[in-house]
């Protein structure tokens, strides 16, 4: 008897250390400071009055090839609001890419880039980069392949994405990367975010951000740099794609993810928003509360969670600064995050998954 | 092995899955030495944001916003560090020498203006860097805070001077104003230029030092990084380490892409190391620029870094303030031929400091409606790599 009750209380303790090495070790490291080997521009516009400016590095010695992902998500009709009966498009459109050791390169989405080797103003072109349609509201994704086209994990991308309007105004955000595990490539095309094969998205996003229609401190009061007698509100938007992606079944990710605000008093409220293919919305539709007349504070800080039963998120956050003369300036700014979406421990199981598509 | 056994066996590891269970749901957070960065999107224990910009007179100011993600009440050390300059004969405030009348010289001060300040449960607060924040939103003593549940203390000072740049740090500490261990802070930083109808806004993250749980001795020396003990670290690290070498994709000055340009960058760097309790700044340190260009080409520059470097690319390896000569520069796309480029930025350590850096990028884009004529963008740069040496906050 007293046999028997040794061995299993030595059992349960072997499996206290086991166990305690394995919660050491697991990390989610969706980073916007690193390399990675899944990268996302959340936001890229080819609209009438907006452009992207891409970059994409190699960070290593040696070459490396993409396999990239244009995502167009305007409505079905884009003369309609999407909604129920005006779905999103989720339009991929791919290609490839290979980078030399070291190199940096940059395109305009508007116009792609050409693969034209007598062209040495630009340098070495990285690939056929297609444009992309006018009207384009979407999102880029650039995974690290081998020469093969199968996913590897070197962890040797990194990007950023300049909006540029019409005007000359500017705003730039750094890509979200995802790095590679230890599993990674191992499943072929299909890409697990699980911590082993590549790192899971965040469990929570933090924007911290003016209240919806803030009056703006420096054109405003109090220092009153501008005009702004009849107001010059700030406005926030945010940017979130669902970490999930079926490109080979053109399936979108989706998410629901719940919204907790909290003002300069500590008063907080809450809401709810669907992340269906791509989401860019003000945080004013993310909930009500965050207007600048229900806050009542300058600034806020929401908590965006996905439902664990559904999927993880990234995104970045753009404000826009306005004056009386309707005079705008953008500026983007990449997001906080906590967390790991996937962790058993903590009752999240759903796996994000990006499936490529074939050969 | 018998019944009574196995559930005993079954009680222990329903126990460990339970710890098991609590413990990876920090799994993310930061927990040693390897998983605590430097980083820009996740909470931290020392925040730096390396530009604070005020002119009045020419319509700039900057908002800091910072924030905490705790539940519980976070106190909060904060230094504004003056980097402006003053011409030797006149003590006006000047950024280059060909700023200063005669021959005078444009002499760099560095002096530091401190404040303490508690956050309240999960509170975003903001602030013009020109204005600072006589009363906190939680402020009981002063009638506000109605709905407050915890209270805020402390008072926010304006920037020391009408016009300022410099940069502004803020760490986590305790009740008696001991650094914690906890990664509780969050911030930004957005730059705002408005010139009657003109208007720029342009934003960057604030750089996180996560603290190592476990390694604070609480004592005013942080040491951020390194494996090797020394007299000043002699427990090695306590906060995560800065990078060995930051990491900036750039596009080279005067090329255009697509519709935009032609664009110019300038450059914010900040040393890791910085002595706040005697107010002396740091030791120079040597900034080493290694650039590839899309062809692969290679070229390598320097320049000498003390308490705060802020330049235009072109200025980097010409004259400052001296446009003629920006051509030349290997920062400028008619030197380097191709638009894009990416430099390796490296601060050369010393025998007593790893000599770690930070900083972050600003784009400039000709506008319509921009003051000047140009819009700005920011962006913060990538990492890689940690130094085998501590760099050292030395707190009063």
């Amino acid at each position: 008897m007293r046999r028997g009750t040794g061995w299993g209380i030595r059992a349960g303790i072997g499996a206290f250390f086991l166990l305690a090495g394995l919660a050491g070790t697991a990390r989610a490291d969706v980073t916007v400071d690193e390399g990675g080997t899944i990268i996302i521009w959340p936001k890229v516009l080819n609209t009438q009055t907006r452009d992207t400016l891409i970059q994409l590095t190699n960070s290593g010695n040696t070459l490396i090839h993409a396999h990239c992902f244009y995502t167009d998500a305007r409505p079905q009709n884009p003369n309609q609001p999407p909604g129920p009966f005006n779905p999103l498009l989720w339009q991929e459109t791919d290609f490839f890419l290979w980078l030399t050791r070291q190199q940096p390169t940059a395109w305009s989405v508007r116009e792609g880039r050409s693969l034209n080797p007598i062209d040495h103003s630009l340098g070495f072109d990285p690939g056929a980069v297609p444009g992309v349609v006018p009207g384009f509201t979407g999102e880029l994704v650039c995974i690290e392949i081998d020469s093969g086209g199968m996913p590897i994990g070197a962890n040797k991308l990194r990007g950023e994405a300049t909006l540029v309007s019409s005007t000359g105004d500017v705003s730039k955000y750094s890509a979200v990367a995802i790095q590679a595990g230890p599993s990674a490539g191992q499943n072929g095309r299909t890409l697990e975010l699980d911590n082993d094969h590549y790192n899971s998205c965040p469990a929570t996003l933090i924007v911290n951000h003016f209240a919806s229609g803030a009056p703006d401190p420096v054109v405003g009061e109090p220092d009153n740099f501008g005009p702004c007698m009849s107001g010059c509100g700030i406005t926030t938007e945010v940017t979130l794609v669902p970490c999930s992606h079926d490109y080979e079944n053109q399936q979108p990710g989706h998410s629901q993810v719940s919204v907790a605000i909290t003002n300069e008093f500590e008063e907080r409220f809450s809401g709810s928003v669907a992340v269906d293919c791509w989401l860019n919305a003000s945080v004013s539709r993310l909930s009500s509360a965050t207007s600048y007349n229900v806050l009542g504070t300058l600034t806020a800080q929401t908590r965006l969670t996905p439902v664990s039963t559904s999927g993880g998120v990234v995104g970045i956050a753009e404000e826009t600064h306005t004056n009386d003369t309707g005079t705008q300036s953008r500026a983007a700014w990449n997001l906080q995050t906590e967390g790991s979406f996937f962790e058993p421990g903590a009752g999240r199981n759903v796996v994000d998954t990006i499936v490529m598509t074939g050969e | 092995m018998t019944t009574k056994g196995v559930w005993s066996g079954a009680l222990v590891l329903g126990l460990v899955l339970a710890w098991s269970g609590a413990a990876s749901a920090q799994t993310g957070f930061c927990g040693d030495v390897d998983t605590c960065k430097v980083a820009t999107d996740r909470p931290a224990a020392v925040l730096i944001y390396p530009k604070i910009e005020v002119d009045p007179d020419a319509g700039v100011d900057t908002v800091v916003q910072l924030t905490t993600v705790s539940e519980a009440p976070v106190s909060v050390r904060c230094s504004y560090l003056n980097a402006n300059g003053h011409c030797s004969n006149d003590d006006s405030i000047c950024f280059a020498d060909i700023q200063c009348s005669g021959f005078a010289r444009c002499e760099q001060s560095w002096s530091e203006t401190d404040f303490r300040i508690t956050l309240t449960r999960l509170q975003p607060l903001s602030w013009n860097a020109s204005q600072g924040l006589t009363v906190l939103p939680c402020d009981f003593f002063t009638g506000g805070g109605v709905g407050c549940l915890q209270r805020n203390d402390g008072r926010i000072p304006p920037v020391p001077e009408d016009t300022f740049i410099g940069e502004l740090k803020c760490i986590e500490v305790d009740d008696s104003d001991a650094p914690l261990d906890f990664n509780d802070l969050i911030g930004e930083a957005t730059t705002v230029r408005s010139d009657g109808f003109a208007l720029d806004a342009s934003k960057y993250n604030a750089i996180g030092v996560q603290a190592i749980p476990g390694a604070n001795d609480h004592d005013n020396r942080l040491c951020l990084g390194g494996v090797i003990e020394t007299d000043k670290c002699p427990n090695a690290a306590e906060y995560a380490g800065c990078p060995q070498t930051l990491l900036m994709d750039h596009f080279f000055d005067g090329a255009s892409v697509g519709s935009a340009g032609p664009i110019t960058s300038a450059l914010t760097l900040v040393p890791c190391s910085e002595d706040l309790l005697n107010a002396t700044p740091a030791p120079a340190i040597t900034v080493q620029f290694l650039i590839f260009n899309e062809f692969e080409q290679r070229t390598s520059t320097s320049f000498r870094l003390r308490c705060f470097g802020h330049r235009n690319l072109s200025d980097i390896d010409t004259v400052v303030g001296s446009p003629g000569d920006d051509a030349s520069s290997i920062f400028s796309v008619n030197t380097q031929g191709t638009i894009a480029g990416q430099t390796r930025i490296t601060g050369v350590g010393s025998s007593g400091s790893a000599n770690g850096l930070v900083g972050f990028l600003e784009e400039f884009y000709p506008c319509d409606n921009g003051p000047g004529g140009f819009c700005t963008a920011a962006v913060n740069l990538h990492e890689q790599g940690r130094r085998a040496l501590s760099d050292v906050i030395q707190v009063p």
